[in-house]
């Protein structure tokens, strides 16, 4: 059982636009770069994806825009916007609390 | 490839609505299509890849909040259905060991009401999610049917190999049929029947050959759409473990048993003083009006089981009990009244009425898996 996966599914939200934070990315790219960084423990289908990113756009917190590819395909960018970076600090600062706690707990 | 992901993708939106729906296919594919591309250049085969680069549309389950009982539950019906198929299909395949006529006509039913439940439980699926971009749940559907289809399709193997092979046997019985006088008066007739009964062999071989090809090529059309194995079933399972001298082949296990029963077709000398063929499968030749009634009473108790809510075990036995009591009777009158001369009649039935008894408790059992759905 992927222990750790499940985990930071959890928190796809704020993976996602951690990603975004240092560049746009399309799909495929941040799922690419969130196997890389998670040692294959985080991989996401596009359903998944897709329903990130919905609600992600229904906040305001990324937006997007179409670009040519290779492959002869069209990418969709996404890009983070100012309430996203504000709600990622807001998050940032939630993980550092629950870090903190759970430390205590689990007598790190 | 390219096509296929594209043609792959357009499939499971084939009955989705949504006003963005271009724009999501187009960047679905997009990501598939690069995902595709990285597979190949990291030296898969097209086809691996094709197959590993679906996986990825919609493998992985945390777009839904529920769990498959919950998401089974609002299919009610069509899963009630395909339990009854199950049913109907195994009944099928062993009324046609006695008569190949009825297995053909309760098969017939099984499949229709087969397909039906399996469209509906794709389509419905298809509509009731669209706007949850749910995809886990089609996925669930399409192994649920292929795991219905995949317990099924052996009973209906057997109930169409029977009956394809009595339809051209038949066929065959009728252009010679003329030549049995004169066999009668040369007493020839036993060497005939070796005959008949080795072409009826060659026959059903190649039936069930045919359909044996016909699933194997079924089960490659569900890896391409789904990217997914074919999923296991229970009946297969329960056999999965044996470590004999093979692995078991039901298909090799029943051709072997037919086969036997083939060649126990016999000849009698009766008391008028003529020779008589006294059947074609096992030995029997059974009225078919009469083999409706058991049917009839074990689709009543299936009825009950499936409808009543608060069926108990015991309820069900007892119910089992009026059903057996049923064939033995029949059986009985059957056997005391019968013209024919033969005396399996009655063991058949009763045969008959226990194993449709252990079909009556799978039911039960799937009910109360289910009991969401049917309260």
């Amino acid at each position: 059982m992927n222990i750790v996966g499940d985990l930071l599914r959890g928190h796809t939200a704020s993976i996602v636009l951690s990603i975004l934070s240092e560049n746009d990315s399309y799909g495929y790219e941040l799922n690419k770069t969130m196997e890389r960084t998670t040692d294959g423990k985080l991989m996401l289908t596009e359903a998944t994806l897709y329903t990130v990113f919905k609600r992600l756009e229904k906040n305001e917190y990324v937006n997007s825009y179409w670009k040519d590819g290779v492959n002869n395909v069209k990418r969709k960018y996404y890009s983070i916007t100012e309430k996203g970076i504000e709600y990622l600090k807001s998050q940032t600062a939630a993980w550092i609390e629950l870090e903190h706690t759970m430390k205590k707990f689990l007598k790190l | 490839m390219e096509k296929k992901i594209i043609e792959y993708v357009n499939y499971h939106f084939h009955y989705d609505k949504r006003s963005d729906l271009d724009e999501v296919k187009k960047e679905i594919v997009g990501n598939l299509i690069d995902r595709y591309h990285d597979y190949v250049s990291d030296g898969y085969d097209k086809e691996k890849a094709y197959i590993d680069t679906i996986k990825y549309l919609g493998e992985i389950s945390e777009t839904i909040d529920t769990n498959d009982d919950e998401l089974m539950g609002k299919m009610n019906w069509a899963l009630v259905a395909m339990v009854t198929v199950t049913a109907l299909a195994y009944c099928a395949a062993l009324l046609s060991l006695f008569s190949s006529f009825t297995g053909l006509l309760v098969a017939l039913a099984s499949i229709v009401l087969f397909a039906t439940s399996a469209y509906y439980l794709y389509a419905k699926s298809q509509f009731e999610k669209k706007e949850k971009f749910d995809l886990e749940l089609q996925r669930i559907n399409m192994r649920t049917i292929m795991r219905y289809f995949r317990i099924n399709y052996l009973a209906w193997s057997v109930s169409l190999t029977f009956s394809i092979t009595g339809l051209v046997m038949g066929v065959i019985f009728l252009l010679t049929s003329e030549n049995i006088a004169t066999l009668l008066i040369q007493d020839e007739l036993l060497s005939f029947v070796i005959g008949y009964a080795v072409v009826t062999f060659i026959v059903f071989v190649a039936v069930l050959s045919v359909l044996k090809l016909i699933e194997n090529r079924l089960y490659v059309q569900y890896k391409h759409i789904t990217g997914e194995d074919v999923p296991d079933v229970m009946l297969r399972n329960l056999f999965g473990g044996v470590t004999f001298l093979f692995k078991v082949n039901w298909y090799l296990v029943f051709l072997v048993f037919s086969s036997i029963g083939i060649m126990f077709t016999s000849v009698t000398y009766v008391h008028s003083g003529h020779w008589e063929v006294s059947g074609v499968y096992f030995g029997f030749i059974i009225d078919l009006p009469l083999l409706f009634v058991p049917i009839l009473f074990s689709a009543g108790v299936l009825i009950v089981i499936i409808v009543k809510k608060n069926m108990t075990k015991r309820g069900m036995f007892l119910l089992n009990v009026i059903n057996l009591l049923g064939y033995m009777g029949i059986g009985y009158f059957y056997e005391f009244y019968s013209v024919h001369h033969f005396s399996m009649i009655f063991e058949a039935t009763v045969v008959l009425s226990v194993v449709l008894f252990a079909v009556h408790f799978m039911v039960l059992g799937y009910k109360k898996k289910y009991h969401k759905v049917l309260n």
